[in-house]
């Protein structure tokens, strides 16, 4: 949150994100060498797991589950208004914009190492590229495990931007 | 002002989960009623969960080679780099998830040439008119696709049979399963892509793919047998740097060969560790 904006991007096109997409970089032990380990983040499923792709943690496989978390969480039950809620997300949720203004940018971006984790590679939604920028894995930076927060667009001062910042 | 309090809810949970949660699951096994929202996966779950990263790695797979389908009529180029990231992807799933092939006789491994085809499609290169070169992207990735699916679905009602399973039995059936895997030499058996020079990156996805089932199921082990839980992962780290060092690189790799002989003694002593790991269970 900046400024009292909230950045809720993506909500629609993370609801459609295809379920097998973490599998597609999923590398728990470093196989390929490349010094990036990630792993997919099974959650419960009543009795069937599935691959979780909402929250810092990837705790919800569904906005529907990770709204009843974070309602739990705030005693506030939630299963009622749940087609509301998600109405309500998805209006306030912008369209992501194209990943990058410019190839050169994109160019930067993978040159840097940056699209180890923040991928480039795209699904289609609604007839559209959807461009995530993320792996959805858990990634260990050293101070536990973290998802690879889906940038959607890398512009403007993006490309300064570094871990080592943090 | 209800969804006032439901954003600011979503943004402290998304610090709650991501401290907490990941440091709980080794403190208490989940009983089994929670509800789908809940992150904790029980015992059983987690065996499942296995099941689910093979079945969800053949899909990814599939997802990849109907990407290449679905490209036809675009920029040669452009489908050239998404059949090469197919073909990678695909192959590697396929072999991450072959343990599967392995333990029921209804599960039949994909034909090697389908896959073979789909990554000699992807090498082919084009200058001028690059019809015949698509054409072949297009059918051979269609093909891989259709094996691919059928793989998964004969997977899932292989695992659909486990769901009925108790707990310990589960635990036990898998352990036993992936210490049999390791120790028969199936990960060297009928090699896909030794005619592409890729017998390492093979045997590697092999056997790391199958190490990914010990990180689900380690917090029900060590919680019966810390020590044994320790010998896993030792065992494991040795087998993992005995894979990496010979495997890397390597275009043929002969059963007799010096490297195939350090793995297969690697995996033997960790199939042993899980043989223990599974007697910690005679329930199953």
């Amino acid at each position: 949150m900046v400024d009292g904006e909230l950045n809720i991007i993506g909500v629609t096109e993370l609801r459609h994100l295809p379920a097998e997409w973490p599998m597609l970089f999923e590398d728990v032990y470093d196989r390929d060498g490349d010094g990036i380990a990630g792993r997919v983040r099974f959650v419960s499923g009543n009795g069937a797991p599935m691959i979780g792709k909402w929250g810092a943690s990837l705790a919800a496989a569904r906005f529907e589950d990770f709204a009843k978390i974070a309602g739990a969480a705030h005693d506030i039950d939630v299963s009622e208004d749940m087609g509301a809620i998600y109405a309500l997300f998805a209006q306030l949720s912008p369209r992501p914009p194209a990943p990058f203004a410019t190839d050169t940018d994109r160019q930067k971006f993978v040159s840097r190492g940056c699209s180890a984790c923040h991928v480039t590679q795209s699904y289609t939604f609604d007839g559209r590229p959807i461009t995530p920028l993320s792996d959805f894995l858990l990634h260990d930076l050293g101070d536990g495990e973290t998802r690879t927060t889906p940038i959607w667009a890398c512009t403007g001062r993006c490309l300064d931007f570094t871990h080592e910042q943090q | 002002m209800m969804l006032t309090r439901l954003v600011a809810a979503t943004t402290c949970v998304v610090l709650y989960v991501s401290t907490v949660s990941a440091q709980e699951i080794k403190a208490a096994v989940p009983s089994a009623d929670q509800g789908s929202y809940d992150p904790q996966l029980t015992a059983k779950e987690a065996v499942l969960t296995n099941w689910k990263l093979a079945i969800s790695g053949l899909r990814a797979g599939k997802f990849v080679s109907d990407n290449v389908v679905a490209a036809h009529g675009s920029p040669y180029k452009r489908i050239a780099q998404q059949a090469e990231f197919a073909a990678k992807t695909m192959l590697l799933r396929y072999a991450s998830s072959y343990w599967l092939f392995t333990l029921d006789d209804a599960l039949a491994p994909i034909d090697g040439d389908v896959l073979l085809a789909a990554l000699n499609a992807s090498q082919l290169g084009c200058d001028s008119d690059c019809s015949n070169a698509e054409t072949q992207l297009t059918e051979t990735f269609a093909a891989a696709s259709v094996a691919l699916e059928n793989a998964a679905v004969a997977a899932e009602t292989a695992a659909a049979a486990r769901g009925g399973l108790a707990d310990s039995v589960a635990l036990a059936e898998l352990l036993t399963d992936i210490g049999s895997y390791l120790e028969s030499d199936a990960w060297l058996q009928d090699l896909t892509l030794t005619d592409a020079g890729l017998d390492g990156e093979e045997v590697s996805a092999r056997i790391i793919g199958t190490l990914a089932v010990w990180r689900n199921i380690e917090p029900f082990v060590g919680m019966r047998s810390q020590e044994i839980d320790d010998a896993i992962n030792l065992a494991t780290n040795k087998l993992l740097r005995d894979v990496r060092r010979n495997t890397r690189g390597k275009e043929v790799l002969a059963e007799d060969s010096t490297e195939i002989e350090t793995i297969r003694i690697s995996a033997t002593a960790a199939a042993a560790e899980f043989r223990r790991a599974a007697e910690l269970f005679p329930e199953g």
